[in-house]
């Protein structure tokens, strides 16, 4: 289409003929030969970048919009919500344990009398932070391993291919479970244990690309040009994975809400006084017959902001899929 | 292709060897072992005699070797939480009931996930695309435990048609009991479901968009011989080579499902044998499962040879 | 219920075990409130007439570890071996809920004047192969347990008979232990020491007889085999699935066997209390225990008439743990004063009813009601010391200065600004999460310093923690194995082995006062001993009491003769049958 419109717009400079030096030029001078002004108004379109187009075809999507829309509402919730209550998080009271959700407490009470509310948006902003730093570590560790595999290639992507067979072959839970046993409960060993296994399909996403990339004649060119394997690395490859990069972030994010959430269950996640939604639902699941308002409230909250998450993901991936650009 | 799978099959050997040379040593590193509960009330003297009747006193070098030693010749070892049970025994108790479990979840959800598949893609860009991709995510958006819990308590509490608990045995282990079976099945293949009906919409969707199919529409072939021909075969390859792994994976157990509807399977029983610290069992059943997943992967690469014979093997072509 | 009772062994009983039972439901009133009557309001179901399907299913939270009775370590294996194995005696409640110890295994008995000499006379009762119990049955299972090979828990039981201290330690033989099988049916055993409570600890399934035989064929692949078990009791195994579930059915070389109307007894594991009460609802499961706010939900059900509600004074007691060892990472918990101010300064009806949905009773003492010493219930006999304590530091002001004066002991200033102190944790379940943010917010508020939470989800980490003393104090709990206070005494002498749970406590005063109950045979003198003891304790904070456990079982209306014994089972179904289920 773009080709069309430069070749109809040369066509008519030409048919000017020699312009002389002096001559100043002004539009009206050009006169449309060949191709009617109406013919052109049809067929052109407004030159977009790459991310514009993207852009253009996630409006069109209305659940990734409506997902788009929820995230943002989650954001704002889980940073001013827990104020809005006006209870603490972590404050008991020993005179309204377990009320049904009311006025006073939104969402009710737990055995401990601390108000749900408040709890579930803490234990959201928690759970969202350790999903967002995760998927942070995946995509950093994994975009670098996988470019250094591709790039280098030989025995560096040798050996970490067959780290990657050997890592993945075991069954993640027990690497988790491990790890959390090694390191004890603490955040850090939280961080490692849910990230050490999801790095690997990144990897090999990213070296696939690469790969590709590797091949194609701009880096050669660079290469030509004296630039360091990191500069080419930095300033080529990763901003060309980019697309990829970013739907792995928000197609892992869920992922990691919900390993956070198992291994709260097993007992293995965050260590009291700290909350998540999986320490909330895993408390809450206990009481399912009795208070089931301790399990809604989180697990539905936990459920729409995955969902969500899952929702704008499948829309990113519809929309910066070039192969989908008609 | 002998070659290649003689190449392929050294491989695996050496990383099994990794494999359980890594899970060795994590699991030594791990603090306490299987007998820290139990010696927990003996004088000093005393326990260090129960550590020694179960070779737990060796440094871990030294357990490492006697280890290797046994795996070599396919002798994992007893269990040292339940003396006398044996990798094998147990798998070949649970298995069974790991395998029906995963095979019904895999076969309602893949199933189902395919119809699914195929009406979203179908019906693009439409309300029903879109409630479709909505339904299948939103029912992988409940924890299973959560959702397991709940078909529970609807299904056989208050509304009383299903067993509470139980799996068929006997006779009916493979085949009837199905009553038991309903709700379990069904908490878990909502995963399944998920995956594939979004899996297959994206790559029927990827291949609406081929050039062959342009061409073939040129060439005036209908609307079903495109299909027949061209679309069905091309959009099965994500499909059939992710198959091998939905199956493998499924069969090693699922713990939540097993611990709620009280089904002796191998999940359960892996995850109990890591926090029992039952280094023989959690060894053998790590190296088995890894084995079943190099084999899988295999396998998956020459079904994609024959699926689309474009594909190389890996490891076969030089970069 | 046609149990046989002979005048000898009734009177000697009484004198010995069976005393914990008469007594049991007079100790729950006065130790801790009256809690203990069975709630269900509800007649039984059926008019008493075994129904055609005699089945029975109960849960477990956990498999067998071991179907080894000398090897016994968890509460689901006392239940589940006791009903497939026959000891001396077997334990019965009454309607009243409270425990008869019954002669089982053996027909009578006699005790020689100085209390030493016990001879058995054993009844006619056979293995689930059809080869009888002899006394050399019982003879070798005390040897085996005694052996220091073998590493078995509970071996310490055997401790009071004579020898048996020595080749534990590795010091004396196996032929020095004084028990003798006289004849096929004569057992006789000597004690070191004349401890009135001896028949209580043979009660124990640690005790029950084994076959040399078989375990010298199988040896340890014996141990969770249930094709290679046999089986002396009520039941035998006929299925088992590890990690789900075991099936029992009679065992027709039982002695009594005319009287197990029950055909099947399954166990089932099954952790969740969702599930579980599910299974009530629709009557697939027949008894079962809850210690969550499960219970409040069940006690409705026993309001309608479904279940049956039995709550009684459990006889476990759960304390705070100071490190006495080290001082902890404080460095302040071997100052009395410091500790003290803990002790005194939370509110434990208030923790009971929050962070224990109100289901146990206030501990101010250490030994809990249903403790027997002698003929009389300990608790009744003693205040609980820690009630005078909090008089004198009745506000948080007091608890403050008072924990103040003690940091300025240690440090020498009275700063407690920087003060912080760590309760260490095995994080499980909701309700061990609970107990354990209660007491930090709690604490943190009555001494006025912070204090950290240190959560280990694994008993394995949370043992590595205990032994690296990384704590300053932590929730211990303490269930009695026997009637007898001396139960919980023991783990406070400085050099016991339960020293590094329990914080070592260690006091000259208290192990003098320990040391000389070892010849003391008089109840009434080991009363008043016991007594100081306990207040040694209290008054020096080696501990600061917290609750007392309290059991609450529910069980189907159909189901009848059911017995729920406080001390090892504590679930006899041997002769519970179903009536009226339909």
């Amino acid at each position: 289409m773009k080709n069309k419109l430069k070749r109809a717009v040369s066509y008519a400079v030409d048919s000017l003929g020699h312009v002389p030096q002096d001559v100043t030029l002004v539009p009206e001078d050009f006169v449309t030969r060949g191709i009617s002004e109406a013919d052109l108004e049809g067929n052109m379109r407004p030159p977009v970048s790459y991310w514009s187009d993207a852009w253009r075809r996630f409006k069109k999507n209305p659940l990734a919009v409506a997902a788009l829309v929820v995230l943002g509402l989650f954001v704002v919730l889980v940073i001013f919500a827990p104020m809005t209550s006006g209870h603490d998080a972590y404050l008991m009271d020993s005179l309204v344990t377990n009320q049904e959700p009311s006025g006073s407490y939104w969402f009710g009470t737990d055995a401990l009398g601390r108000d749900l509310w408040t709890r579930v948006w803490v234990g959201a902003r928690v759970s969202l932070i350790v999903a967002i730093a995760c998927a942070m570590v995946q995509i950093i560790v994994g975009s670098i391993c996988g470019a250094a595999m591709a790039y280098f290639g030989g025995i560096v992507d040798e050996v970490l291919m067959r780290i990657i067979e050997v890592v993945s072959s075991v069954p993640s839970l027990l690497i988790s479970l491990l790890i959390m046993m090694v390191a004890g409960n603490n955040m850090g060993a939280l961080l490692l244990a849910m990230c050490i296994t999801s790095w690997m399909d990144t990897a090999r996403q990213v070296r696939g690309l690469v790969k590709g990339l590797r091949e194609s004649d701009y880096v050669a060119a660079a290469q030509c040009l004296g630039a360091s394997p990191m500069t080419i690395i930095v300033r080529h490859l990763i901003p060309n994975t980019l697309s990829i990069l970013l739907l792995d972030l928000f197609m892992s994010i869920p992922t990691y809400i919900f390993s956070e959430a198992s291994l709260s269950f097993l007992g293995m996640g965050l260590k009291a006084p700290e909350i998540s939604l999986g320490t909330l639902i895993s408390d809450g699941q206990a009481m399912l017959q009795i208070y089931p308002f301790q399990l809604f409230y989180p697990a539905l909250v936990l459920c729409l902001i995955v969902l969500a998450f899952n929702l704008f993901g499948d829309g990113l991936r519809d929309a910066l899929d070039p192969r989908m650009r008609k | 292709m002998v070659k290649y799978a003689l190449k392929r099959f050294a491989t695996m050997i050496v990383m099994l060897f990794i494999v359980a040379t890594a899970t060795f040593f994590m699991l030594a590193a791990v603090p306490g072992d299987a007998l820290t509960e139990r010696t927990a009330r003996l004088p000093e003297d005393v326990a260090a005699r129960v550590y020694a009747r179960y070779g737990l006193d060796k440094p871990a070098p030294e357990r490492y070797v006697i280890t290797m030693r046994g795996l070599v010749v396919g002798d994992f070892g007893e269990s040292i939480v339940f003396p006398g049970q044996t990798v094998q025994s147990v798998i070949a108790e649970k298995g069974p009931i790991s395998l029906r479990l995963g095979f019904q979840q895999v076969i309602l959800g893949v199933g189902i996930g395919l119809i699914l598949g195929v009406i979203a893609t179908v019906r693009k860009n439409t309300w029903v695309d879109y409630g479709i991709i909505a339904f299948s995510i939103l029912m992988v958006s409940v924890p299973t435990l959560v959702f397991g819990l709940l078909l529970q308590q609807v299904f056989a509490g208050t509304l009383g048609w299903f067993p509470v608990i139980g799996w068929p045995s006997g006779d009916e282990l493979m085949f009837g009991g199905w009553e038991y079976t309903v709700l379990p099945t069904l908490a878990g293949s909502f995963g399944y479901m998920a995956m594939y009906a979004r899996l297959l919409k994206a790559s029927m969707s990827d291949v609406l968009g081929q050039d062959y199919i342009l061409a073939a529409e040129a060439r005036g072939l209908s609307k079903g011989q495109i299909v027949r021909r061209h679309m069905i075969r091309n959009a099965a390859i994500p499909i059939v080579t992710k198959l091998p792994m939905t199956i493998a994976m499924c069969l090693t157990g699922s713990f939540y499902i097993e611990t709620i509807f009280a089904i002796p399977g191998l999940g359960r029983y892996y995850i109990q044998a890591i926090s029992g610290r039952d280094v023989t069992m959690v060894m053998g059943f790590t190296v088995v499962i890894a084995a079943m997943y190099m084999v899988v992967i295999f396998l998956t690469d020459i079904l994609y040879h024959v699926v689309d014979p474009r594909i190389q093997l890996a490891g076969k072509t030089s970069r | 219920m046609s149990m046989q009772n002979f005048a000898v062994s009734r009177r000697a009983l009484l004198a010995g075990s069976a005393g914990i039972a008469t007594l049991a439901g007079l100790a729950a009133c006065s130790g801790g409130g009256n809690d203990d009557q069975s709630q269900g309001s509800a007649a039984p179901a059926g008019d008493g007439t075994p129904d055609e399907v005699q089945e029975m299913n109960l849960v477990e939270l956990n498999d067998l570890q071991t179907l080894d009775v000398n090897d016994i370590r968890n509460e689901n294996e006392f239940e589940v071996l006791s009903e497939l194995n026959e000891g001396l005696f077997r334990t019965f409640t009454d309607e009243d809920g409270i425990d008869h110890v019954e002669p089982a295994g053996c027909e009578d008995y006699e005790v020689t004047d100085d209390g030493l000499t016990y001879t058995f006379h054993l009844r006619d009762n056979g293995w689930s192969d059809g080869q009888p119990v002899t006394a050399q049955h019982y003879v070798d299972s005390i040897l085996r347990l005694c052996n220091p090979d073998n590493g078995f828990s509970y071996a310490f039981l055997a401790e009071d008979i004579a020898g048996a201290a020595a080749y534990m330690n590795g010091e004396g033989a196996a032929e020095d232990i004084a028990v003798a099988a006289l004849d096929d049916k004569t057992l006789e055993i000597r004690l070191a020491n004349p401890i009135p409570f001896f028949l209580a600890k043979l009660s124990n399934v640690c005790f029950d007889p084994v076959r040399m035989d078989l375990i010298n064929e199988y040896a340890d692949t014996m141990s969770n085999d249930w094709e290679k078990q046999v089986y002396s009791g009520p039941f035998k195994i006929t299925s088992r699935t590890l990690e789900n579930s075991i099936v029992l059915e009679p065992n027709e070389h039982y002695w009594d066997k005319d009287n197990v109307k029950l055909q099947k007894l399954t166990y089932t594991i099954v952790t969740e209390d969702a599930t579980r009460s599910q299974l009530l609802s629709s009557k697939e499961l027949d008894s079962v225990d809850c210690s969550s706010e499960y219970v409040t939900q069940w006690a409705k059900l026993a309001d309608q008439g479904q279940l049956v509600y039995n709550k009684k004074a459990d006889v476990g007691s759960d304390y705070l743990a100071f490190n006495h060892h080290t001082g902890g990472p404080s460095g302040l918990m071997n100052n009395v004063k410091c500790c003290l101010a803990i002790s005194c300064c939370f509110n434990r009806e208030d923790f009971n009813n929050t962070a224990l949905s109100g289901l146990n009773l206030p501990a101010y003492g250490l030994i809990p009601g249903g403790i027997l010493s002698g003929d009389e219930e300990y608790r009744s006999t003693y205040e609980e010391p820690l009630h005078a304590l909090l008089e004198q530091y009745d506000t948080p002001e007091k608890c403050q200065a008072l924990f103040k004066e003690g940091v300025k002991e240690v440090t020498g200033s009275d700063d407690v600004s920087g003060v912080e102190l760590l309760i260490l944790t095995q994080q499980q379940n909701t309700q061990s999460k609970n107990t354990t943010e209660w007491l930090a917010q709690q604490i943190s508020a009555g001494v006025g310093v912070t204090v950290n939470i240190n959560a280990q989800s694994e008993t394995a980490n949370f043992v590595a923690e205990r032994d690296a003393n990384n704590y300053d104090f932590y929730l211990m709990g303490w269930n009695a194995d026997f009637s007898d206070p001396i139960s919980y005494f023991d783990l406070f002498a400085t050099g016991s082995g339960y020293a590094k749970f329990m914080g070592g406590y260690s006091n000259a005063e208290y192990d003098e006062m320990y040391e000389s109950l070892k010849t003391m045979s008089d109840s009434a003198e080991r009363t008043a001993v016991y007594q100081k003891m306990e207040q040694n304790i209290i008054e020096n904070a080696g501990i600061a009491p917290v609750y007392y456990t309290v059991r609450h079982n529910f069980t189907q209306s159909y189901v009848m003769n059911m017995s729920f014994p406080q001390f090892g089972n504590g679930l006899e179904v041997s002769r519970a049958y179903i009536s009226g289920k339909a």
